[in-house]
């Protein structure tokens, strides 16, 4: 088994951090750095991992990413958890270390926002893919996927499923490099056309929550 | 606009709807989106409307390339630059920078343009059933409601045709996965 490399996450005060923060400790990660942005309270679950964690941890008033300073530990990986919406410059991806995002639809014919609903309204299979972040929105190497049962029917999705399933994604990227002392290779995703998505109106989402099979199904 | 259904209301200055993390309430939403759509509008506007915008001209020769057949590559990349624009902004200009860019630009559009784009949008997703064109006009028609006082009668006439020809979308949608919308 290999140890994982130093990692920074650099993030908003939201559950999906916390959820991230919890997966990197359950998968015995050791040199992390949390940076936590937006002016995050100062009993943050995330400064109380870190310090469970023996892990570093910095809050910032920086109101996005693109003023966040570089991370101080020599990080091999970044891993982001930003505001919703948040777009990271390319400044920022080209300063820091590789920067890991776990987007809840499957890429390449899944981009851009709420694809989880999107997913859901035609009938496709909740996929959550781990991709290194580049300029172009959800178009970097993607790493891995990882699908997941439905959701219970009439579930609001916007907190802890969203979460929880990007965080079992990390667990299961991180478990990867356990095992082989690296991330995974690019998956070839093929020539599918790519479909931008953009947040998705009120009435679509209730069809897509009602639409959502009473039992949950297999992925 | 219903206590279930804020969404067209008129907003003060230059607030818009960014429709993030809205709320379930199950199936009473469908019958308050409902009553929004078919709600008396206010009294129309008088006096002349505006000549078209550059923008209505675009939107109006793409509509007419879409009705004798579909839109090629160049229109339908342009198409998908204003539609991004108008979902980073949730507004439309009377004009373009190149590739429908909008940086620094404040001539909004008439409203007029709105019911065309709206049109056009809802055209595409008949044809073509994808969910991102019937999506935006799905917002635009909230604001086009929340306005609906600015409007001229004819103005007012095509939102009431786009906001059927949404409806039976919305109903063929809803039938094709499923779910009971009343």
């Amino acid at each position: 088994m290999h140890a994982l490399p130093p990692i920074t996450l650099v993030c908003a005060p939201t559950s999906r951090a916390y959820a991230y923060a919890e997966a990197l400790a359950d998968a015995g990660a050791q040199d992390v750095e949390i940076t936590c942005y937006a002016s995050p309270p100062a009993d943050t679950p995330l400064a109380a991992i870190a310090a469970r964690m023996g892990w570093r941890y910095t809050a910032s008033d920086a109101k996005g990413i693109g003023e966040v300073p570089l991370p101080g530990n020599a990080a091999a990986l970044s891993l982001f958890a930003g505001l919703p919406g948040e777009i990271v410059p390319a400044a920022t991806l080209a300063a820091w270390p590789p920067m890991l995002h776990f987007h809840p639809g499957d890429l390449p014919a899944y981009r851009g926002s709420t694809t989880l609903f999107y997913a859901l309204l035609q009938g496709d299979p909740v996929t959550v893919s781990a991709l290194v972040l580049s300029p172009d929105i959800d178009a970097g190497p993607v790493l891995l996927k990882k699908r997941f049962a439905h959701p219970p029917r009439g579930d609001a999705l916007n907190g802890p499923y969203d979460a929880r399933i990007r965080a079992e994604t990390l667990r299961e990227l991180m478990e990867f490099w356990r095992r082989n002392g690296c991330l995974p290779q690019p998956l070839n995703c093929g020539t599918t056309q790519a479909c931008m998505y953009y947040i998705i109106h009120p009435l679509l989402k209730h069809l897509a929550l009602l639409r959502v099979p009473t039992e949950g199904s297999q992925p | 606009m219903t206590a279930l259904y804020p969404y067209t209301a008129p907003r003060a200055g230059s607030a818009v709807e960014h429709y993030q993390y809205s709320p379930f309430h199950g199936h009473a939403f469908f019958a308050a989106w409902r009553e929004t759509r078919n709600a008396p509008l206010p009294a129309p506007a008088t006096g002349t409307p505006p000549a078209p915008c550059a923008t209505e001209r675009t939107i109006a020769a793409w509509h007419e390339a879409l009705q004798k057949g579909s839109l090629d590559a160049s229109r339908r990349q342009g198409m998908d630059a204003l539609l991004r624009n108008y979902e980073a902004k949730k507004r439309l200009f009377a004009d373009y920078e190149a590739g429908f860019t909008s940086k620094g630009r404040t001539d909004a559009a008439p409203l007029s343009c709105w019911i065309a784009f709206a049109s056009l949008l809802l055209a595409i997703a008949q044809k073509d059933s994808l969910l991102p064109p019937l999506n935006a006009a799905l917002k635009l028609h909230d604001t086009l409601i929340g306005r609906a006082g600015e409007l001229t009668a004819e103005e007012q006439r095509r939102l009431q045709e786009n906001l059927a020809r949404e409806q039976r979308l919305i109903e063929t949608l809803a039938a094709a996965i499923g779910v009971e919308i009343g």
